[in-house]
């Protein structure tokens, strides 16, 4: 009955972001590929919009202006988690669990990937994704939405 | 359809789970030097991996897992996690891993049916 999402194949939806940086006074390009993004639920359940705004604000408002620094900046995930956590369950969708994941990292010309997936039901469950970057510093924020019975 | 006692069965086993992730991560990139051509097939499999091992515990769990690999080059990298979930039975592990050139965290949520 209820495990189905364990007996079907897995359904994921693939978060793959790529940043290729090469010498840090060039031009740094953020590669986005195709973010497979999961339909929200029947109906339309999970508010994508209001959740992209939320992501954007947040990660913004702690980070512009700002340089790296590994205090301030770990302070910085940690706070843009926080907070976007909060909101997004102010929005007060009911039957929804979320998780919310924020990397803050140096621009220093080291080249990263940051994937994600997941074992879900991609008819109720979704994702929003925000990438930031200033002359110093870049930042990643998801947030999964996941339906509970 | 197989009844899941509640207990054990239906909790998130930080140390279950941090042994698959291990050996996904030994598995995928175990031995390898950083190369940026193959970072997206790493990232990949050590997800791929993870996941699938993951669903065989049979659990009624949903599972979100994120891989991130950097090259070592003394730049910084700070990831933090927020979730609202049930404290009872939802859980997260996460396995910092690094080598001679490059570092890979891999984080996984449980989250109960």
């Amino acid at each position: 009955g209820r495990w189905r999402a364990a007996e079907a194949p897995p359904s994921p939806a693939r978060v793959g972001v790529g940043l290729p940086l090469q010498n840090p006074s060039s031009t740094a390009i953020f590669s986005l590929p195709n973010l497979g993004l999961c339909p929200a639920g029947p109906g339309g359940r999970f508010p994508a919009a209001a959740v992209e705004r939320i992501l954007r604000d947040a990660v913004r408002s702690a980070l512009r202006e700002r340089r790296y620094e590994p205090g301030p900046c770990r302070e910085a995930a940690r706070d843009i988690a926080e907070a976007v956590k909060a909101q997004v369950k102010a929005l007060g969708v009911p039957r929804y669990k979320i998780v919310v994941v924020a990397h803050v990292g140096q621009l220093g010309g080291q080249s990263l990937q940051i994937s994600s997936r997941c074992l879900w039901d991609p008819q109720s469950d979704t994702f929003s994704s925000y990438v930031f970057k200033n002359t110093s510093l870049f930042a990643v924020a998801n947030v999964y939405g996941v339906y509970f019975e | 359809m197989e009844e899941f006692q509640t207990g054990e069965e239906a909790s998130f086993l930080v140390d279950e789970v941090s042994s698959i992730i291990k050996e996904a991560i030994e598995g995928a990139i175990g031995g390898n030097a950083y190369q940026h051509s193959k970072v997206n097939q790493w990232t990949t499999s050590v997800v791929e991996q993870t996941l699938s091992q993951l669903t065989k515990l049979g659990k009624p769990f949903k599972y979100i897992v994120t891989c991130v690999i950097m090259q070592k080059n003394g730049a910084g990298l700070h990831t933090a996690s927020s979730c609202f979930w049930d404290n009872s039975s939802d859980g997260t592990c996460t396995v910092r891993w690094e080598n001679k050139t490059m570092y890979c965290i891999v984080s996984a949520f449980g989250l109960a049916l």
